[in-house]
């Protein structure tokens, strides 16, 4: 005789009270030894052998309580980190667009450097007309050299002219010698005055031209330096109009530009929320992960009770029906861990991707920016825009100051010219008027003494060179007055540009400290939005590169639901073919269809009815909580007048998103939905 | 202006990425872990809008929406259900309890602000 097999005797029933034990326990045995199948028809099933199944998938599931806490605490910690991800990218976003508006001028440049050049444009055009008008006057001095040159050559010729005057003076004495008195003393009165001439011609005179030689070539001195001197200025002042004009029109093209910069900023930025709003989606998912493990634990609970039940009965029909629902039940859990994993998974890419596309936006503003480019070339960089200026405000007012000396010194250095040559044109004249007397005294002599006298003779030869050294003396004094005269404009040109030079100056000298502190700042203010952007760009790479290690999930939950998923798929398939050779139907027991009250969400539906039905777990119709593996957006639905009793026609598609308001739901629902499919639009274009 | 909201779940995730959202908006935002804690909070300062998860424990969204409607001061306040489950019979409780709008999770951070936008005045 055979029994069943049993893994140990059952407990008494209450009902033993009223019984013997010995009439309970013979009823008991009796009825074991009434169920023993025979063996040609009974197969045997041993609950048992499922133990070790049982005992594998305890162990699953009590390892998934660390692992779920963990994955909390992992998500939590990710969400925490993200919130300083955005703050900190938020402010880099805003640090790049000050960069944006101090790099293109808007932000105080573009009127620092309007108002610098104001200041510079007036003494950079008096350099320039003064280099104009000093070139001008320096021709002119070397004409006045010039003519300086031809009366210092008439020095010579009018020593020639006047030397016969010595012989005359000579034979006036002689031939007056046997005159009479009267007439020998008017003749030794024009000698006497012939001798003072030579006397001056030997003395003021040379003295004079001698001046005048120095004076000549004091102007050729000054015409050189003075040449010199406007052409380095004008170098210097052309270059430095030339590159700040330059500057200028650049500057005028970084405003233009700013828009453009504006454009990929504003880009940058709608990445990065877009990105943000990814990985919050995701982070969502710990929710979802952690109400579908729930319902995993409490469906092997359910199941371990089967298995209590199974091993227990003493009814082939009851314990073929408890197999059934392992099995089932198993399927219905391998698929759910499954899912899970899936998700888990799926979260755990959209994290690190989202973090990894947030560090990329970050990257690309920090490496490509515009504006870092613009701001160096503007106000930060060594041949930036900024540098210029303050360079061109030295060096203008040094110019400045330079011309204005060199102007004085010219005008002082020029007037002694004047001086020298009125000096020379008072001789000439003073010695013409003598020549003239002395002439004019010879002809009376020669009238008084007769015609054909050796006096005669020599008066009309006096009166005759008298002459000729009036008109030579007349002439070089003619054009000595005419030199004096233009030298006299070119002093008082040089004085006036003089002091022109010296009120640019001083102009400059009060106007420059503001404008050069508003470039300073301008281009500290840079500078230190530079660094801030630099050390938020620091700070990110510091924020995000540990939450990209936290985006793993591997060394939490690694081989924990893989290990589950097995363990239950195993236990599954066992039991399934302990309820086969019972003979238990494969129809859907209630306890596995009830499993479907306890579940939150669609997607744990699917997978039920995949699992209990075969199907390979994607249904038609799926919510969007489903959409690309759980992550399409959060549903709206338009939910208006919902009837208090339960629909009996078809339900209105579920959008996920169902408001009650008074007035007009169905606008604000549709606006909100509009939302809802741009998303799922956006999360479809972001797959791969 | 930002409001005042209390965002309810047993979920500290959920809660932290509700609150992440609409603090990013402007808004001031509360926090509680089950409905018998959102109770308790609610009656020391008033919020302009309360939006809480459908299953947790102590009690359940259902029940703090029920329990707000019946509660001075709460007759008008806008309440959402932000809840994994699309059960339309779900959703009938949710409304026959006075709640203003239902929302399923995963949410993307522009639909939970315009739905917040829609239910709040500006």
């Amino acid at each position: 005789m055979t029994g069943p097999v049993i893994s140990r005797l059952p407990a008494a029933p209450e009902s033993a009270i009223t019984e013997t034990r010995l009439g309970w326990l013979s009823s008991w045995i009796g009825g074991l030894w009434r169920k023993d199948p025979e063996p040609s028809e009974a197969p045997k099933v041993h609950i048992g052998t499922l133990e070790p199944r049982f005992a594998e998938l305890m162990q699953c599931l009590a390892a998934l309580d660390p692992v779920t806490a963990a994955v909390e605490q992992r998500f939590l910690e990710i969400g925490g980190g993200l919130e300083e991800i955005t703050r900190t990218s938020a402010a880099l976003v805003h640090g790049s667009e000050r960069l944006i508006r101090l790099a293109t001028g808007e932000q105080g440049g573009v009127g620092a450097v309007q108002g610098a050049i104001g200041v510079l444009d007036p003494p950079l055009s008096f350099l320039r007309e003064f280099q104009l008008e000093s070139e001008s006057l320096n021709g002119r001095l070397g004409t006045f050299q010039s003519q300086i040159q031809a009366t210092l050559a008439i020095e010579h010729v009018f020593q020639r002219t006047v030397e016969p005057l010595r012989f005359v003076q000579t034979l006036f004495r002689v031939e007056s010698a046997s005159c009479e008195i009267q007439v020998q003393t008017m003749f030794l009165a024009l000698v006497r005055d012939i001798e003072s001439v030579h006397e001056q011609v030997r003395g003021t005179f040379s003295d004079q031209f001698a001046k005048l030689h120095e004076t000549e070539q004091i102007l050729d001195r000054l015409i050189a330096e003075l040449a010199q001197s406007i052409r380095s200025q004008r170098t210097m002042t052309d270059a430095r109009r030339v590159e700040i004009e330059a500057s200028l029109a650049k500057l005028q093209d970084e405003v233009a530009k700013n828009k453009e910069v504006d454009f990929e900023l504003g880009c940058v930025s709608r990445r990065i929320s877009d990105e943000t709003g990814r990985v919050v989606m995701a982070l969502q998912f710990q929710d979802i992960i952690s109400q579908k493990l729930q319902h995993v634990r409490e469906a092997v609970t359910e199941m371990a009770e089967a298995r209590q039940r199974a091993a227990h009965s003493q009814d082939q029909a009851a314990v073929a029906s408890e197999l059934r629902f392992v099995q089932q039940a198993g399927r219905i859990v391998a698929g759910q861990v499954r899912r899970v994993e899936e998700e888990l998974a799926e979260a755990e890419g959209k994290i690190s991707g989202g973090i990894r596309s947030i560090i990329d936006c970050m990257a690309h503003l920090d490496r490509d920016c515009l504006a870092l480019k613009e701001l160096d070339s503007v106000a930060v960089g060594a041949d930036g825009l900024v540098k210029k200026i303050l360079d061109a405000f030295g060096e203008v007012q040094r110019i400045t100051a330079e011309t204005a000396a060199s102007a004085g010194c010219t005008h002082e250095k020029i007037r002694p010219v004047g001086d020298t040559a009125s000096n020379v044109t008072g001789l000439l004249r003073r010695l013409s008027r003598e020549m003239h007397l002395i002439g004019l005294n010879a002809q009376i002599q020669a009238a008084q003494v007769g015609e054909g006298t050796g006096l005669e003779v020599l008066s009309a030869h006096t009166s005759r060179i008298s002459e000729a050294t009036n008109e030579l003396s007349d002439r070089v004094a003619t054009e000595l007055d005419d030199l004096q005269a233009g030298l006299g404009q070119v002093i008082e040109c040089f004085g006036r540009l003089h002091q022109e030079a010296l009120q640019q100056g001083e102009t400059l000298a009060r106007r420059c400290p503001a404008e050069t502190a508003a470039l300073h700042r301008h281009r500290d203010a840079s500078i230190e939005a530079l660094r801030a952007a630099a050390d938020l760009v620091r700070k990110l790479d510091e924020q995000a590169r540990p939450m990209l290690e936290k985006a793993c999930f591997e060394d939490i939950a690694g081989g924990v639901l893989p290990a589950l998923r097995l363990s239950v798929e195993r236990l599954s398939t066992e039991a399934g073919a302990m309820a086969d050779t019972l003979g238990a139907s494969d129809e859907v027991t209630d306890r596995a269809t009830l499993f479907v009250g306890r579940y939150t969400m669609s997607s744990e539906r699917d997978v039920h009815m995949a699992a209990v039905h075969g199907r390979d777990g994607s249904t038609p119709g799926a919510s969007s909580q489903d959409g690309n593996l759980g992550f399409g957006a959060g549903d709206l639905d338009l939910f208006d007048d919902l009837p208090a009793t339960p629909v009996q026609s078809a339900p209105a598609p579920d959008t996920g998103v169902d408001l009650w308001l008074e007035e007009s739901p169905q606008a604000a629902v549709a606006e909100i939905s509009g939302i809802s499919t741009k998303v799922s639009e956006q999360a479809s274009d972001s797959k791969p | 202006m930002g409001k005042t909201i209390i965002t309810v779940d047993d979920a500290a995730t959920m809660r932290k990425m509700v609150a992440f959202t609409l603090r990013g908006a402007g808004h001031e935002v509360l926090e509680a872990g089950d409905g018998c804690e959102a109770l308790a909070s609610l009656k020391l300062r008033p919020v302009d809008l309360v939006i809480t998860d459908v299953n947790m424990p102590n009690m359940d969204g259902i029940e703090l929406t029920r329990q707000l409607r019946a509660t001075p001061g709460f007759a008008r306040t806008p309440i959402i259900l932000l809840t994994t489950e699309s059960d339309p019979e779900k959703k009938l409780k949710g409304r026959a309890a006075g709640a203003t709008g239902w929302m399923v999770k995963p949410f993307s951070q522009e639909q939970l602000l315009a739905l917040v936008s829609k239910v709040l005045p500006a």
